[in-house]
């Protein structure tokens, strides 16, 4: 085998280890609704039962 | 002088064949097919010197070669011939078709080619042509019938209506739609329906798809064929390629331009027999619609009456007012292609609109859509490709039916059309003033609703592969593919002020961006060991981002009535959805073969999913498959004439099914929406900067994982007498477990239900496939017949310990489609009639029906499908049958409930028993009462008509529960291909004709008044409801196919 062609193996063998990334799975946080929020801005079923009378 | 003259002869002779061997002669030939017609693109070799050359764009060639050499003819689907050379210099030569060859090589996941042989699980490639011949406008209506293992349901008449495809039977009952998975050129597509909330039927996506461009597909039946895609192979795949120049090239062309055109005209199909006896009112008495829409009025005989107009006019049938609703769809295609071949490159370009008007009035479909796909050989160890293709999908569609309280659905207003409105003087529904007119007060003026409430789409998309290989060496081969599919959709639904439903109007106006981006690098090493053994092995990694961006917009209550403007509603509300999935994969496929007919399989997957836990998030998905090619292992078979051809396989396969939902792993607060209790209303947070949350009723789950599918089949295919029979077999077991459901929650939690993995549904059946040529004559005419068979039988066989009777979708009231431990999926659940101990049906004092407490009283799930196609062509011509049976499974009928309710539909004239009650008399309903001390008696309090059938199809769901068997003649068609020789002095390469009909022909035993084959919500888990939804449409068209 030339080592031209031992190079080009490597080459692509780089490019396959390249793409292994841990943060590129970390996308799972809630982009539409908080998952806490500031107890001031928290309604409870007090709170919902005292708007509703 | 004998030995001289002996001698003399002996030497006349050697000159004589030394003379005749050593001078080349130039020998003209044409290959034809069994038709007659030249093939194009031959390879004729000769083999005594290696030397060859192809025949031109008639099947013409020459070769110089020399009298007693042999020349091979070969071409890809005919069966190779070899041919010695004697004095004659021309000869013409025809080749059969090779049904083994032309199963040759078959597309599988990752879309690497392989030796169907080789191959150890179903995997069916089809025959692009019926699809484009039948002039399907979409890939899924010209596979529906062919595919043993697929249930396709074209789920409404409407144009571009979304089509629900199923392999091997259906297992999500929350996480998933249950389709397989879509994968053009490698690359995995998104084939999502888009939704709005008012069950407007826009089309699933794979239908952006032209027929016309593709070259191949491939339909994984299974997970184990699937099993490179792995927690995306539980539900199967389907594999489309699109073509190259390639075609051009093995035509003998430098370059082939192709044009086809069709024209399809469509009508409904069936709509429901009704009466023509009695007109608009109630109890017998005639009522203008402002009072009431029924057809429970008096019988019309041509008295005189004053209608919704205020005009004195007689009282008369109107039999074809709905009929008259309905307008004759049109739809044109035409697609032009180019493409073409050099020595290191080829390309393919096309350009292809389809425009559809619809059968409901102000209704269309546009596709338009473009396509260049080009590949090179950069050096002769490299070779790329690209991919490309634009597609803008764009329309206006009816409203679907969204519950009892809709009155916006253009086409459930029909299930009430009174039977003495004259539908055509509701066409000008403006007066003079620009007032609606309308004949009743309850449902809109339905031209109203067609001309004027509008859902209006658009949607560009892009799809975009690009592929790089590097060869450097003969037996080691790197593939890199990436590719993006992104589409933007925009819908704009508007009601119209004055509508019943929102008097003021409304518009919604969702936005979205979806884009699913793929890329998969791997490594393929291909190597033979000595004649007995060889090895494949593929190690590689996917790469997958998706991205949905949808915001739905609305406004309520129009300020000013002729601006249709979110800016100009008096309320308006917006909800936004992100959602992103990623994951990456890491794959191996090792191939071992022995001899050539023995094929052992062994594939793994690892992918990590970001949906889930990071602790969680590895899931490994195995699978081995094994192929014997028993009759070339066998030595009494070899070149058996009686069976040429037979093979066993055999895999197992584990998978995912689908990621999960993100964002499921956490509890959320949501802005808070405050009741009150006074005046039933209620605010929205935020509210002048005030802003509040509360928590949402799901509870957490971090623990949440994948589905996990566990699947194995057993097959084989067996080809006799020289394959002119063929039979393919196969046998599945798909078990899907850790199915993911939602559950209540203990008031405990705070929350009212979590999410978790509990569940198993399993689906086993038979696929059979059978394929022969009955007949083959010599003079051209073929008879080709083709049997798909598939029976599935799907089970749930485990819940959660805390339910025993989950909800898949619920239909109307206290009807649903469930999932229940020991029955199928999806069976139908509702109140049916109440049973005394001895089987009779209860009656209440009020003489109607008892209704009982919700159970199962139906199963949407067929016994068996078959497919059944049978093909003539002589010479030219060609005739082509599609037959499509389905046997058992039942429907829910609204619309036939809906029509007895209002007194429309012909069973009105009859009583519970179906005897004949043309006067609408009061009649005993069959059936006993309690008379309070535990005995039953028989009933003897009389209902009216009226009455009884406006209230057995409210109380009783099952009522409303037909058997969907069905017998149609899903296609047929008629080509003609004009003769070369016609063509000649033409710059026509080919000239083909064709008529095409769909749905010619129905039978439904057990059902009338509609095509069951429908669903109201378009793809997705709850199947088999028809609720006023546009009906399936019969249609009849022509084509023209031209090449030059």
């Amino acid at each position: 085998m030339k080592k031209s062609q031992y190079k080009s193996i490597l080459l692509f063998t780089m490019i396959f280890s390249l793409y292994s990334c841990n943060d590129y799975l970390d996308v799972n946080e809630n982009p539409n609704r908080p998952t806490a929020v500031d107890s001031q801005l928290s309604l409870t079923s007090g709170m919902f039962l005292t708007a509703a009378y | 002088m004998k030995h001289p003259l002996l001698l003399f002869f002996l030497i006349l002779y050697c000159c004589l064949s030394y003379f005749q061997n050593s001078q080349a002669q130039t020998f003209n030939g044409k290959v034809k097919d069994e038709n007659g017609d030249g093939i194009p693109g031959v390879t004729i070799l000769n083999i005594s010197n290696s030397e060859g050359t192809i025949t031109d764009v008639e099947g013409n060639f020459t070769i110089e070669v020399n009298a007693g050499e042999v020349i091979q003819i070969s071409a890809i689907g005919y069966a190779t011939k070899k041919l010695t050379i004697g004095v004659q210099n021309t000869r013409d030569i025809t080749l059969e078709e090779d049904v083994a060859q032309l199963d040759g090589v078959v597309v599988t996941a990752l879309a690497v080619e392989r030796d169907k042989r080789s191959v150890g699980y179903a995997v069916e490639t089809i025959d692009t042509r019926v699809i484009t011949e039948g002039s399907n406008n979409d890939i899924l209506t010209g596979l529906n019938g062919r595919v043993a293992g697929v249930q396709i349901t074209q789920t409404s008449g409407q144009v571009g209506a979304p089509i629900n495809v199923v392999l091997r039977g259906a297992t999500s009952l929350s996480n998933g739609n249950n389709q397989p998975l879509f994968v053009v050129d490698g690359l995995p597509v998104d084939n999502s329906q888009p939704r709005t909330g008012n069950n407007t039927n826009f089309a699933n996506r794979i239908a952006d798809i032209n027929p016309e461009d593709i070259a191949s597909i491939s339909v994984l039946r299974g997970p184990a064929a699937a099993a490179l895609y792995g927690y995306r192979a539980g539900g199967g795949a389907i594999l489309i390629n699109t073509k190259t120049g390639e075609g051009a090239s093995r035509l003998g062309k430098k370059f082939d331009i192709s044009y086809s055109a069709a024209i399809n005209f469509s009508d409904p199909l069936r709509l429901p027999d009704y009466q023509n006896e009695y007109g608009i009112g109630t109890g017998g008495i005639y009522a203008n619609g402002s009072q009431t829409i029924f057809s429970w009025g008096p019988r019309m005989e041509g008295q005189e009456i004053v209608d919704f107009r205020g005009v004195t006019t007689n009282l008369v049938p109107q039999p074809n007012n709905v009929r008259d609703f309905y307008e004759t769809a049109v739809s044109f295609t035409h697609t032009l292609s180019l493409s073409g071949a050099t020595e290191k490159s080829t390309y393919y370009f096309s350009v292809a609109d389809l425009n559809q008007r619809g059968m409901v009035p102000d209704t269309d479909f546009r596709r338009t859509s473009f396509r260049i796909n080009a590949s090179t050989e950069l050096t002769d160890k490299i070779t790329s490709s690209v991919n490309l293709a634009y597609i803008r999908s764009e329309g206006d569609l009816a409203s679907g039916t969204t519950g009892p309280a809709d009155r916006n659905s253009v086409t459930r207003n029909l299930n009430f059309f009174p039977r003495s409105v004259d539908i055509n003087t509701l066409r000008d529904y403006r007066d003079a003033d620009g007032n609606l007119v309308n004949y009743s007060g309850v449902f809109d003026n339905i031209f109203f609703l067609a001309e004027e409430n509008d859902n209006l789409f658009n949607i560009d998309r892009l799809l975009a592969v690009a592929t790089i290989n590097y060869e450097p060496f003969d037996w080691l081969n790197f593939t890199l593919r990436a590719g993006t599919d992104y589409y933007s959709q925009s819908i704009n639904q508007i009601i119209a002020p004055g509508s019943t439903n929102f008097l003021d109007g409304q518009v919604t106006e969702a936005r979205g961006n979806i884009q699913e981006t793929n890329s998969d690098f791997f490594m393929t090493i291909q190597k033979d060991f000595g004649q007995n053994f060889g090895i494949k092995a593929i190690v590689g990694h996917n790469l997958r981002m998706n991205y949905v961006n949808n915001t739905i917009s609305s406004g309520v209550g129009f300020i000013v009535p002729t601006l249709f403007s979110i800016n100009n509603t008096e309320e308006q509300n917006s909800n936004q959805n992100i959602q992103r999935v990623r994951s990456v994969g890491a794959f191996a496929d090792i191939s071992l073969s022995y001899k050539d007919f023995l094929f052992l399989n062994l594939t793994g997957r690892n992918d990590w999913i970001s949906t889930v836990a990071p602790e969680n998030r590895s899931f490994f998905y195995p699978s081995a498959s094994l192929s014997f090619v028993f009759t070339d292992a066998l030595p009494f078979l070899n070149n058996s004439s009686v069976l040429p051809f037979g093979k066993l396989r055999l895999s197992y396969a584990q998978a995912g099914n689908g990621a999960v939902t993100p964002y499921l792993l956490e509890n959320t607060f949501s802005q808070s929406i405050v009741p009150f209790s006074f005046d039933d209303g209620a605010i929205s947070l935020p509210l002048g900067g005030v802003a509040g949350f509360t928590a949402d009723n799901a509870g957490e789950n971090p623990g949440l994982q994948t589905e996990d599918v566990i699947s194995w089949e057993i097959g084989t295919e067996l080809r006799f007498l020289q394959n002119r029979i063929g039979l393919d077999f196969t046998y599945y077991d798909i078990l899907l477990q850790n199915s993911i459901v939602n559950i209540d929650a203990s008031s405990t939690t705070g929350f009212t239900s979590r999410i978790i993995n509990a569940g198993k549904v399993r689906n086993r059946g038979i696929e059979i496939l059978l394929f022969a040529t009955p007949l083959k004559l010599n003079n051209g005419f073929r008879w080709d017949f083709n049997v798909n068979f598939t029976l599935n039988r799907n089970k749930v066989e485990e819940l959660p310990e805390e339910i025993g009777n989950f909800v898949i979708g619920t239909i109307v009231g206290s009807a649903s489609a469930n999932a229940i431990v020991g029955e199928p999926y999806g069976v139908f659940v509702g109140r049916d009639y109440s049973l005394s101990p001895s089987g009779e049906r209860i009656v209440a004092e009020n003489g109607q029906y008892v209704p009982s407490d919700p159970r199962i009283i139906g199963n949407p799930q067929p016994d068996w499908l078959m497919g059944v196609s049978n093909t003539f062509s002589f010479k030219g011509f060609s005739l082509s049958f599609l037959w499509d049976i389905r046997m058992g499974g039942d429907i829910f009928s609204r619309t036939i409930g809906e029509g007895v309710f209002s007194g429309q539909l012909e069973e009105t004239l009859r009583d519970d028993l179906g005897n004949i009650n043309t006067d609408r008399r009061d009649f005993i309903v069959t059936g006993v009462v309690d008379n309070g001390n535990g005995e039953f008696v028989p009933n003897t309090t009389p209902v009216s008509a009226e009455q009884f059938w406006q209230v057995t199809p409210t109380n009783i769901d099952s009522y409303g529960i037909f058997d969907a068997t069905w017998i149609r003649l899903r296609e047929l068609t008629f080509s003609y291909r004009l003769p070369q020789s016609l063509l000649e002095y033409t710059p026509f390469g080919m000239v083909k004709v064709g008529f095409v009909g769909r749905n010619l022909f129905l039978h439904t035993p057990n059902i009338d008044h509609i095509d069951p084959e429908t669903n109201v919500t378009g793809i997705g888990r709850l199947q088999g409801v028809d609720w006023g939804g546009v009906p399936s449409a019969r249609s009849w068209g022509f084509n023209l196919n031209l090449t030059f």
